[in-house]
């Protein structure tokens, strides 16, 4: 998984997203200890204190601990992160909702075309 | 420039303070501090009262056009320029031997004696400043594969400045000095440096990297410094500017610069 | 840190200059065989082309060993300190007044050692076992007389002439340094600002040495008159002033680049 950044956000705050991302997704593992503030900020090519904010963001959400002398730790609160997961789920399905009902389709013509579509797609 | 540059021209002494979010830091005195430093050349006056204040464990950006300023700041704090008034502090000192031993620089040109091997620049290096560390030189050069007995006459130019970068930036400076680093690099070239520049990052030292060139570095900065016709246009954090305007310091700027 | 840069000074110019004094030598050992084994007086036409060679590859080299010695020196200060090494050389943890000392020193160095290889190779091509030991003994006679007739002071004389040498030498290669510092402060024709600055440099010591002299020889005509010819002390005293002299200058001159070097320095 790749690192995209858009212009008109703090960084931090787009790391904090991806990072999560990452968890939903299972690249960072529930209860894995992430590698380090200076290799992250390497691999997404981002200034390590913006990479530390972002950390210690996720940490005050919970998401993410640490232990003093070991590290950063993915929490092992699953539930957690399925709230997390239904939350951003919600939200997609929201916002596509909205934008087909801009194209025209009702509520009811959306759903079938899922159902059509899904179909199509096994 | 428009009209948009009242909006976020900062009062001239602004500090550019650390988040309280970072570490707790060893020193905390500014590394740099610039107090209405003027330059003025033989027919020109390249910088025109400069207040500055740059704290510790930052990277930051001097970003400007062209002549505005920025390669005169730079060489006024590694002691190549002298001030024409006004004063130019190192962690409290003025600069000479003192300042020159934590400051690491790295300008637009090649200074490497071409007549050496590269073995032979990391043995200067050595000689001359205590806190180099030969061993991690080695380490970046070996994965650039650079062979450290080539001489630096058979290089070319690209890996050249990557052997004057690696020698910089082996240095446990406290404070980084990058004239143009990425200007005439390709971009794989540019990656490596910028790569280089974040591994290397220590809360303890100060990077300052001057460029034109901001979309490719501004993930990596804290903080900027917008510096035209010799004057502080503006500081502030690459947040703060996200934040409030809404756009990347690259737009920012080409707005603001605009000619 | 003076050694350190007295060591990477020596570095760098030896790679030029050994290999020319190694040239010389081999020449003037060349011709010494030719001249050696007669040879030479019974080559006639092509078959003395050889020698003529040789001897002209003799004249070449030694002509060589000075102008390249001379250049070497100035280019260690020009492209060193005030060239792109000069991003370098400046942001070293040194002060000013150690990098031109470390300069000074090694260019002395050179110049004495490529006067001395050049002697040597004289000495080799005229080499004869019965002049050398005859030049010796007349050189022992010489000295055995000067220290009967004077004392110690015939000694003393001779270190005087010996600093004098060495601080003109060492003025000379500061005012080098001084006029090359001055071209520097031009943004344009630094090179023929140098020159200039040379020129103008040259001339201002030539003006105060000329007054001096002509001075004190019309204040000091009639002590000179009177004086004793076993007394050396005119000598001495005319020796002290050249020394003082030159080293008036040389500080001057020392001065002068250091202060440009230090406040402005302006590298492109």
């Amino acid at each position: 998984m790749s690192w995209n950044f858009n212009d008109d956000r703090p960084i931090y705050v787009q790391l904090m997203e991806q990072i999560q991302l990452r968890i939903l997704s299972g690249v960072y593992k529930i209860g894995d200890k992430l590698p380090s503030v200076r290799d992250m900020a390497s691999d997404a090519s981002v200034n390590p204190n913006t990479m530390q904010k972002a950390l210690t963001e996720l940490e005050r959400t919970g998401l993410v601990f640490s232990q003093r002398t070991s590290g950063r730790f993915i929490t092992e609160d699953s539930n957690m992160i399925n709230d997390i997961r239904n939350n951003l789920a919600k939200e997609q399905i929201e916002k596509f909702l909205c934008s087909m009902q801009k194209i025209g389709y009702t509520k009811q013509e959306t759903i079938k075309l899922i159902e059509n579509i899904s179909k199509e797609m096994e | 420039m428009n009209n948009d540059e009242n909006k976020i021209l900062s009062d001239s002494t602004e500090t550019i303070t650390t988040s309280s979010s970072t570490n707790s830091r060893m020193d905390n005195n500014p590394i740099l501090e610039c107090k209405n430093l003027f330059k003025t050349y033989a027919n020109s006056e390249a910088l025109k009262g400069i207040d500055l204040t740059i704290n510790r464990g930052r990277i930051v950006g001097l970003l400007g056009p062209n002549g505005s300023g920025k390669s005169t700041l730079i060489k006024l704090a590694n002691g190549l320029l002298t001030p024409t008034s006004g004063e130019i502090l190192i962690a409290g000192n003025k600069p000479g031997i003192e300042t020159k031993k934590i400051v690491s620089y790295l300008p637009e040109r090649t200074y490497l004696n071409d007549w050496m091997k590269v073995s032979d620049m990391i043995n200067f290096f050595k000689d001359f400043y205590d806190n180099f560390n030969p061993d991690k030189a080695y380490e970046m050069l070996q994965k650039l594969n650079i062979n450290p007995n080539d001489k630096l006459k058979t290089m070319s130019k690209g890996t050249k400045e990557k052997v004057q970068l690696i020698l910089v930036m082996s240095r446990e400076a406290d404070l980084y000095l990058l004239d143009e680093p990425i200007a005439g690099v390709d971009p794989a070239a540019r990656d490596y440096i910028l790569n280089t520049i974040i591994t290397n990052y220590n809360e303890n030292a100060t990077i300052i990297i001057s460029t034109h060139l901001i979309s490719d570095i501004e993930r990596v900065l804290d903080d900027v410094v917008f510096i035209s016709y010799g004057k502080i246009f503006l500081t502030k954090s690459v947040d703060e500017i996200r934040e409030t305007e809404g756009k990347s310091v690259d737009t920012l700027f080409r707005e603001v610069f605009r000619c | 840190m003076l050694g350190k840069l007295m060591k990477y000074e020596i570095k760098a110019t030896a790679r030029t200059l050994i290999p020319l004094y190694i040239a010389l030598l081999a020449f003037a050992i060349i011709n010494k065989i030719f001249i050696g084994t007669g040879l030479t007086d019974n080559l006639e036409g092509f078959g003395s082309i050889p020698f003529i060679l040789s001897i002209f590859g003799y004249g070449c080299t030694m002509a060589a060993v000075f102008i390249v010695t001379f250049f070497v020196i100035i280019q260690r200060f020009y492209k060193n300190l005030l060239g792109d090494e000069g991003y370098l050389m400046n942001t070293l943890p040194v002060t000013t007044i150690t990098n031109i000392t470390s300069k000074i020193s090694i260019a002395t160095f050179w110049n004495i050692i490529s006067g001395f290889i050049a002697v040597l190779s004289i000495i080799i091509m005229a080499f004869k076992p019965d002049s050398f030991v005859s030049f010796f003994h007349e050189l022992f006679r010489i000295f055995s007389e000067g220290y009967t007739q004077f004392g110690v002071q015939f000694y003393i004389l001779i270190l005087e002439i010996i600093i004098v040498c060495l601080i003109s030498l060492v003025k000379s290669l500061t005012m080098i340094y001084a006029s090359i510092s001055i071209g520097h402060l031009f943004s344009k024709h630094r090179i023929l600002s140098s020159f200039g600055a040379f020129i103008v440099l040259n001339l201002i010591e030539s003006l105060i040495s000329s007054v001096i002299v002509i001075g004190t020889s019309l204040t000091l005509k009639s002590t000179f008159e009177n004086m004793h010819i076993e007394s050396l002390w005119p000598v001495h005293s005319l020796l002290i002033f050249t020394i003082l002299f030159n080293l008036v200058f040389f500080v001057a001159f020392f001065i002068i680049t250091n202060y440009i070097l230090k406040n402005k320095l302006n590298l492109e």
